[in-house]
């Protein structure tokens, strides 16, 4: 056979190949029935140029967070805040410029990675949560061994701190990230609010971070910790913040 | 103007592409580096943007020039009306294509920048072009080179389908992008890189073509592995990885191949070895959305363009500048992309930290885009012509 007709149907191979994975991958991304809000949310996504720098289902720009399912780890209100006033978060570190967007198209946008978080197409992608900021097995592990003979409820504390909190929060006195510093608060929680002891403020302050509103920042902190947390990690890390009294400051 | 004319004038402008390409590559790496000072005021998604479309627009050019070449050497450097009609047209897309770059006129699709419009008319001059080619599909090499282009068009229609949602989008992407790069223009480079090689030997195989056309479709199918189709299972996946080096090196052998050859094989190699592992269902979960993912794309475009160069090379000076600025850029971006996959994917530490403790690899990188740039820069002085 000629060299030229082998050429041709391998071509022609290596395209079906192509294009049966693209059909059937097809179908799967078109099973669910995409609301018009995620339309529209999808087109202030592709005119304010958002995918050059972040990407959804693992493609885009590599210069800031994959978006698949950031919702589900901050909750619709945190976005909201952060699209309003991005540059008042993660604050030295890469700034994402702010767009100017009109509250329907950010309720679109949020609209759009709500679907996208919840969609079939990609259910199993990613393998393991993508953090933003913080976080990691490196602070679960190194960091939460490294102190013998701690009680485990402690460890664990600590590591969820670090997973989930440690982004906004600093235990160092003084350091103001996207919150307060965590340095006293056992102290503090006290007084917070009459009629709740130390504990039980610092547990509603996870669940319902609106309740109360610490002075001088916005009330940004993510609603959903009620959907991530377990309630015994919820209780391991009321026992680690409780560390942080007065003295701790 | 006769095909060899315009074939030397549409490498000429492919250098210019290329040089602005490296200056907007080198501008958006370095926003890569903590405190940049332009990170609101001139964001990177814009230059991001236009680095892209240049490149593809480089790409576009160079691969015209190469079967211009091609032809002028199968059926003699005639005049071609029609081909001049071409390149005039070709020269308004590219005005055109600068002046939505700078009036930020481009799309918001990673990778398919270039407004609809300007694709209908890149559509409608390559099928020209094409049509103005025929003659050289009578040879071997040529009609390789010219199966190449067709397919390039047809991958350009793909991503002219507005999709719906974002699933749609990167569904439509294996076409668009992954087709485009992997096998469309793998191949219409690999054609022009062949017709090179056959004046140093005997010999003329298409085994290198039609292992690029195999192994693309399991690179261009790769990222689709993410989302749970395209998986090709450990074995076939290290089979395609496997098969792009194999090519590569039944290419070569034999011959003493030119520089440009050997270094743009080598970057298709490389980024065809990443992006077939990558339809290995882990692999690519893992690595999706990361630098290397990424690094992927650029390895094979940067690829292409020095294959379709090789029809009309600079000077060797200018390749050594290349070939160091590629080499360590790429090291870097692949040391870089490997530390990110392995902290922020296994070890689920936050993005911002991971980018964060990457800067020192960045900085590398930056150097030897710097260089590659500077290499760019070089090949496009008058006279740097070898031959
Ligand atoms: C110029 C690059 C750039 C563009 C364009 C961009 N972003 Fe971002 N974005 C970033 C960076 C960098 C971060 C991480 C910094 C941070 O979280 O403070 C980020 C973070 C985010 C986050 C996660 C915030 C968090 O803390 O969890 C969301 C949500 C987001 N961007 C949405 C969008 C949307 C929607 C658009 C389009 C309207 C967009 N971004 C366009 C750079 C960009
Ligand atoms: C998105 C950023 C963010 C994250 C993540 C976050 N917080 Fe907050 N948190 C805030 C902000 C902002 C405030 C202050 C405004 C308010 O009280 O709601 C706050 C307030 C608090 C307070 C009250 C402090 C005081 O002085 O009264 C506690 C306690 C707290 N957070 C605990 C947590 C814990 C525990 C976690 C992890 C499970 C967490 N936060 C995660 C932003 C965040």
């Amino acid at each position: 056979m000629n060299g030229r007709l082998i050429f041709v149907i391998v071509l022609l191979l290596g395209l079906a190949a192509v294009v049966v994975n693209v059909v059937a991958a097809w179908q799967n991304a078109t099973a669910d029935p995409v609301p018009e809000d995620v339309s529209a949310g999808f087109a202030v996504w592709g005119t304010q140029g958002c995918e050059g720098c972040h990407t959804l289902y693992g493609q885009g720009g590599g210069y800031a967070p994959d978006l698949t399912r950031i919702i589900h780890q901050r909750g619709a209100d945190y976005l909201r805040a952060f699209m309003v006033n991005p540059g008042a978060f993660h604050p030295n570190q890469r700034q994402m410029p702010r767009f100017t967007l009109t509250e329907t198209e950010v309720d679109q946008l949020i609209a759009l990675l709500d679907w996208t978080s919840s969609a079939r197409f990609a259910a199993d992608w990613p393998p393991r949560p993508l953090q933003v900021a913080g976080g990691g097995a490196l602070f679960n592990t190194s960091v939460a061994q490294a102190v013998p003979g701690e009680d485990p409820v402690l460890t664990r504390g600590r590591a969820v701190f670090g997973q989930r909190c440690a982004s906004c929060h600093s235990i160092e006195p003084g350091v103001v990230l996207t919150g307060p510093s965590l340095a006293g608060i056992a102290d503090r929680a006290w007084h917070r609010v009459i009629g709740l002891g130390a504990q039980e403020y610092i547990r509603n302050s996870i669940l319902h971070p609106s309740d109360y509103v610490v002075e001088g920042f916005a009330d940004v902190m993510q609603k959903n910790f009620a959907d991530l947390l377990s309630s015994s990690d919820i209780d391991a890390l009321i026992a680690y913040l409780m560390q942080f009294g007065e003295a701790s400051s | 103007m006769t095909t060899r004319q315009l074939a030397n004038r549409l490498f000429a402008q492919m250098t210019i592409l290329l040089v602005l390409y490296g200056a907007a590559a080198l501008f958006a790496a370095v926003k890569f580096l903590p405190g940049d000072a332009l990170a609101v005021s001139l964001p990177y998604n814009q230059i991001v943007g236009v680095r892209n479309v240049l490149l593809d627009l480089a790409i576009w050019t160079g691969l015209l020039a190469g079967g211009l070449t091609l032809l002028s050497e199968a059926a003699g450097s005639a005049r071609s009306p029609l081909l001049t009609w071409v390149y005039r047209g070709w020269t308004a897309l590219l005005v055109l294509s600068l002046l939505a770059a700078i009036l930020d006129l481009l799309e918001g699709r990673y990778l398919l920048e270039l407004p609809v419009i300007l694709d209908l008319v890149l559509i409608v001059l390559a099928a020209l072009a094409l049509a103005g080619t025929v003659e050289v599909a009578r040879t071997t090499t040529g009609s390789v080179w010219w199966l190449g282009m067709a397919l390039a068009i047809v991958c350009v229609i793909a991503g002219m389908i507005p999709p719906a949602n974002p699933a749609q989008d990167r569904v439509l992407r294996a076409l668009a992008v992954g087709a485009k790069f992997h096998i469309a223009y793998a191949v219409a480079g690999s054609a022009i890189a062949i017709a090179v090689l056959s004046k140093l030997r005997p010999r003329t195989s298409l085994a290198l073509p039609a292992g690029l056309a195999v192994a693309g479709a399991l690179a261009a199918i790769s990222p689709l592995a993410a989302v749970g189709e395209g998986s090709a299972g450990l074995l076939l996946g290290l089979i395609g990885a496997a098969a792009y080096p194999f090519f590569v090196v039944i290419a070569l052998r034999g011959a003493r191949a030119p520089g440009w050859i050997t270094l743009g094989l080598g970057m298709i190699a490389a980024g065809g070895v990443l992006s077939t592992a990558a339809a290995i269902p882990q692999v690519g979960a893992t690595m999706a959305g990361t630098g290397l993912s990424e690094l992927v794309i650029f390895l094979t475009a940067l690829g292409v363009v020095l294959l379709a160069w090789a029809a009309s090379p600079p000077s060797g000076a200018a390749l050594v500048w290349v070939a160091v600025g590629a080499v360590v850029s790429g090291v870097a971006a692949l040391l870089a992309g490997i530390v990110q996959v392995y902290v922020e994917r296994v070890l689920t530490v936050g993005f911002l930290d991971t980018q964060m403790a990457l800067a020192p690899l960045f900085v590398i990188w930056i150097v030897g885009l710097a260089v590659l740039a500077a290499g760019l820069g070089l090949a496009a002085l008058p006279g740097q012509r070898a031959g």
